[in-house]
């Protein structure tokens, strides 16, 4: 670091106007990991960049690190109790090559990689969330505290490892000597944070808990599933946006996508070297049929049966990555057509102008996918997430933005989950009409929620500290409105508490935690009031205001002592074995300030209650580390569920 | 004609302790024989000396200081640390006329070194990272310190040198035996039992497995549990690496930084960069300093499992083709799989048992690991075991493992007997169980579970022991 960019600077006066802004800062990375680089096949795609854009006024300008608005790579290698210097991403050198070239050797690029491919994940959020990512708000001493930046440890561990640590928000990359096969290992270095996979899994655990704190508690058998199974995901489907890669793989297979194993696996190298040469995991769950080369259906068993929260995951992943390549197909059907005559590829060698036309179907096919898919996130219900209620939320929230389903991916979405048994008691059918969130019952006034929404400051922010601050004050504004109701009419109440899954009148159910400020009434949390702003393919502009509103209930391992927590709150508040949530997520329409839907979770739900005591008491649970390290587990959900 | 055989369970112990007298107890020593299978009880148990103590002497004077036979299942904590609480009466005085250990433990053997050395350079490796962690203040190891496990204790005869310990012992007063799956070998004296050996396998793919199958595999690539075992100790070797200042580092030093170097202050622009973020006030929520210890929770929960694993299971035929007592030590699901791989060839020319006819013929069931969630196999075990006068043994002490102490478990994860199984073993048994914590035909609470009278009259129980009449 001789010199730095801001040196150059000096040389402003001789040149006139300024010059103008760069639009993109590129760095380089592997296109996968650097086992792929080794590989003939793989090695010519193998280098790709990542194309950020260059920091807007409003944004924290890129540094040391390096350290930009969202991310602060710090790189402290704890096992070898030493540091490396951090990559300077402003110097001239650097500028003029996209970054440093890969290199294993080089720690610098280690950092490098770790932040565009983290800083990739999180544009791609944005893009479709229609706002700017928030990290997890850090607490101490009873106090939150807005957290600016997901810090990278890019080599924090010896093991074959790497997580995000809810507790210090920050991701956590393990390096390994792939040692563990005689004669597959190589002895060489395994780092995970250069597996384009693992960061942008680990990149998207860090965003789902910014914006559901809860997701982290594991309390049900699909709670952590979900958790990772979402990660996958993200990871999986940001391969189709390497463009080149995507070709090649194209090319290779003729245009038949589910035959490939490079694009649908998960974390290479890692998986060679821990799971005896295979990826770690796939995108694809179903076999191919040798006789008819086409894919065998999914065992639809599986939902019932497996619990372990990565497998179970595998799932969700299969089913969502099915619909992907049966997107894929639809929308690709009249380009073979034309090309070859025929609908479907027939393993003949496709022509080059085809098969980039067909990796740039592959690259929309997956953004909408993954778009369909953050954008559920806002429709989820507060707790205890089942795949079912994803399902709907991806439904709903995508007929919002796009009411007509011309190209039918809804129906193809919902058949995938249907096909892998994911459905739940009480649904009517299987048909996206019938899944869809329901509006609430009428009998509250539906301009109630203009007063509120008059209250709240709606203004347009840019900066993410000043979007935390608004959407704080915003809580504290609904939770005062809420707590403090104009008609305090008892039938008023019932209403509300109809509405919202939670008790707001003294003298329910003991066992709900009672407020500090409000005494004597049982304690209401607003989680989140959110705003957000989608357009749909069609130029449909949606703007809505998302609430979440919990409650906690001291619960109980035995139904008997539940029974007596219930009437009894001292006894339920110095006794309780664990806590049972419950609550709403609104969806308000800003344009008319209209409540467009309310997923409920009731407080007063005993039946789930029920199912979340047996879980939580191991009966089904089936993780060793889920009993045997209880108390570090619940501070460290990822490097348990990880080292398993 | 049959001599009398009783199967004495040692009490309120939450660990193995079992002595099987064949012959009349009150007939001349030389009239009767003493099999002890297994010796030990968990640590932390309050006043487990003492209790321990307590068991020896009645063992030594029911033995009149001198066994036929000892049987040692595995080297867990709980099931041979009488041999370290009262050293003296068991290994100094006691007279071992044949020990019988599993394959595992020989030493010299081709298979069984090389996993041995393997495990015991992990086990180090696991103890010396919590010791580091431990002096840095970090409690990583909270959780398996009490753990059967991996750890060394401190002082004393630890858990790795009992058993070489009686191995010289026995070898100087009898002889020693080292088993193999599949063998048959016969319990000494004029009325010896045959003594199947169903397990530790010698196929590395069940020496491994110690969760319940069929989790994930069909969407999981088939995970190898050989290369499992390979990976749990290349990841002790990684941590090893780690822990070593001289350890292989994957940069050139010219990369580093020493830590030493990153202060306030300090020269170089990097170095106060890196005090800024990292060492400064207020960074201390963030560090990671000793995140990276904590694989030694997990790595040593999986080397406890592994040698769980390794138990040497015996299935010991009262007569010929008769009833058969199942001591199924701590085996989990890997080992009890391995019992049906191989066909025992029976004395009686030309015919083999199978271990599905074995389980068949099972009046007595030495629960696996004191009922835990893993070792009792449903298919392939319990459900085969279909004698109508079966009955469990259960060397359990339910609230010492639950038991908890500010509110956090003290044995964690210690969920025993596990209520799904204990269920199971209630019909199966109709009540007939007998607990390391419970009078004979009752629950801990004291409550009949049982009121079979015939299966009562067999039991008597006394201070330290309850003890079943086959």
């Amino acid at each position: 670091m001789d010199r730095d960019v801001s040196d150059t600077a000096t040389a402003t006066h001789a040149r006139g106007a300024p010059y103008p802004r760069p639009a993109m800062r590129r760095f380089r990375v592997y296109a996968l990991d650097p086992r792929a680089a080794l590989t003939p096949e793989t090695a010519t795609i193998n280098n790709a960049i990542i194309s950020l854009p260059w920091e807007a006024s409003y944004e924290e300008p890129l540094t040391l690190g390096p350290t930009g608005e969202y991310l602060e790579v710090v790189d402290f290698d704890a096992p070898a109790n030493r540091f490396y210097a951090p990559l300077d991403p402003n110097h001239p050198d650097l500028l003029a090559q996209d970054g440093l070239p890969p290199s294993e050797g080089r720690p610098q690029f280690h950092q490098q990689m770790a932040y565009a491919v983290a800083m990739k994940t999180i544009r791609g959020f944005e893009r479709a969330l229609g706002r700017k990512v928030l990290w997890s708000s850090h607490f101490a001493d009873q106090n939150e505290q807005f957290i600016q930046r997901l810090r990278i440890y890019p080599h924090a561990l010896a093991e074959a490892n790497a997580y995000y640590s809810p507790e210090k928000t920050a991701l956590l990359f393990g390096y390994f000597r792939d040692m563990a096969a005689p004669g597959k290992g190589s002895g060489g270095w395994v780092f995970t944070c250069l597996s384009h996979d693992i960061i942008a899994h680990e990149t998207a655990h860090a965003i789902l808990h910014g914006m559901h704190r809860r997701s982290i508690e594991e309390i049900g058998p699909d709670t952590f599933a979900f958790h990772e199974a979402f990660a996958d995901l993200v990871a999986l489907l940001q391969h189709f946006t390497m463009t080149e890669m995507v070709a090649h793989q194209i090319s290779a297979t003729s245009g038949r996508l589910q035959m490939d194993r490079l694009l649908s696996g998960l974390a290479g190298q890692f998986g060679e070297a821990t799971r005896g040469g295979h990826a770690l995991r796939t995108g694809i769950d179903r076999e191919i049929d040798p006789a008819t080369q086409k894919l065998q259906d999914p065992d639809p068993t599986l939902y019932q049966t497996v619990l372990e929260p990565h497998a179970r995951g595998a799932i969700l992943v299969g089913a969502v990555f099915d619909a992907f390549l049966t997107i894929f197909e639809r929308r690709t059907a009249d380009l073979m057509r034309i090309a070859t005559g025929r609908s479907a590829p027939t393993g003949e060698e496709l022509s080059r102008d085809l098969v980039n036309r067909l990796a740039s179907e592959a690259a929309k096919a997956a953004e909408h996918v993954l778009r369909m898919c953050v954008r559920g996130l806002d429709y989820l219900p507060v707790t205890d997430v089942t795949f079912g209620e994803y399902l709907r939320a991806i439904l709903t929230a995508d007929r919002d933005l796009v009411p007509e389903d011309p190209r039918c991916y809804r129906i193809i979405l919902t058949d995938a989950f249907r096909r892998r048994g994911i459905y739940q008691q009480g649904w009517l059918s299987m048909a996206p009409d019938s899944l869809y969130w329901e509006a609430p019952e009428a009998a509250l006034d539906p301009t109630l929620f203009a007063d509120l929404v008059q209250q709240l400051d709606l203004q347009p922010v840019f900066r993410r500290a000043e979007i935390y601050q608004q959407s704080r004050n915003n809580q504290a504004q609904i939770h005062r409105w809420l707590m403090s109701p104009d008609d305090e009419h008892p039938a008023k109440i019932a209403l509300w508490e109809e509405l919202l899954g939670i008790k707001l009148a003294a003298g329910g159910l003991a066992s709900i935690a009672e407020s500090q400020t409000y005494k004597g009434r049982p304690a209401v949390e607003i989680h989140s009031a959110r705003i957000a702003r989608r357009s749909g393919p069609d130029g449909q502009e949606a703007r809505e205001l998302i609430i979440e509103v919990t409650q906690r209930r001291y619960a109980f391992d035995d139904p008997e002592k539940q029974a007596r927590a219930d009437k009894d709150a001292k006894f339920a508040r110095k006794n309780r074995d664990f806590i049972f949530r419950g609550g709403a997520t609104l969806v308000i329409d800003l344009t008319d300030n209209s409540v467009r839907y309310a997923v409920r979770k009731r407080i007063d739900d005993d039946q789930r209650l029920d199912r979340q005591r047996r879980w939580l008491s191991g009966e089904q649970s089936a993780g060793l580390y889920a009993t045997y390290f209880s108390t570090q587990a619940m501070a460290e959900p990822f490097a348990f569920a990880h080292r398993q | 004609m049959n001599a009398p055989i009783r199967v004495r369970m040692y009490q309120g112990l939450l660990g193995d302790c079992f002595l099987i007298t064949i012959g009349d107890p009150a007939a001349s020593r030389d009239q009767r024989v003493h099999i002890l299978i297994d010796c030990g009880v968990l640590q932390q148990v309050p006043g487990e000396a003492k209790r321990m103590r307590g068991v020896a002497e009645n063992l030594f004077a029911t033995t009149e200081g001198r066994l036929d036979l000892v049987v040692i299942t595995h080297e867990h904590w709980d099931h041979i640390s009488g041999f370290k609480h009262a050293r003296d009466l068991l290994i100094d005085k006691m007279q071992i006329d044949t020990l019988w250990l599993a394959w595992t433990e020989r030493r010299g053997d081709g298979q069984a070194d090389p996993l041995r050395k393997k495990s015991e350079r992990a086990k180090k490796t696991v103890s010396r990272a919590a010791g580091r962690a431990a002096a840095a203040g970090v409690d990583v190891t909270s959780s398996i310190e009490r753990f059967n496990g991996p750890l060394a204790l401190g002082g004393g005869l630890s858990s790795t040198d009992i058993i070489p310990e009686l191995i010289a012992r026995a070898e100087k007063t009898g002889t020693v035996k080292y088993l193999e799956p599949g063998e048959i070998h016969v319990t000494p004296g004029e009325h010896g039992l045959r003594a199947y050996v169903l397990g530790p396998s010698r196929n590395p793919d069940y020496l491994t497995r110690s969760q319940p199958p069929g989790v994930g595999k069909q969407t999981y690539l088939t995970v190898d549990f050989a290369a499992a075992l390979d990976e749990r100790y290349a990841a002790a070797e990684s941590l090893e690496e780690a822990l070593d200042p001289d350890g292989p580092s994957p940069f050139a030093n010219l990369h580093a930084i020493p830590a030493s170097a990153v202060e306030e202050g300090a020269d170089g622009a990097a170095a106060r960069w890196l005090w800024s973020r990292y060492r400064a006030p207020g960074n201390d929520w963030r560090n990671i300093d000793h995140a990276w210890l904590s694989a030694a929770g997990s790595l040593a929960l999986k080397l406890d499992n592994d040698t769980n694993n390794t138990s040497l299971v015996l299935a010991f035929e009262v007569a010929p083709g008769g009833d058969v007592l199942l001591f199924a030590a701590d085996a989990q699901v890997g080992n009890w799989m391995s019992w049906h791989l191989q066909n025992y060839p029976a004395p009686e020319a030309g015919s083999t048992v199978s271990a599905t006819e074995l389980l068949g013929r099972t009046v007595l069931y030495k629960v696996g690991h004191h009922a835990s969630h893993n070792a009792t196999l449903d298919k392939l075990g319990l459900a085969l075991m279909t004698h109508p006068g079966l009955v469990a043994m259960i060397p359990v002490v339910e609230s010492e493992a639950r038991r908890t102490k500010n509110g956090k478990a003290v044995h964690r994860g210690w969920d025993m007997p596990y209520p799904d199984l204990l269920a199971r073993l209630m019909t199966r048994t109709e009540g007939r169980i007998l607990r390391g914590d419970a009078e004979p035909g009752k629950d801990p609470t004291g409550k009949t579970i049982c009121s079979d009278a015939g299966f009562l009259q067999r039991v008597r129980s006394e201070a330290l022991f309850v003890e079943l009449t086959i």
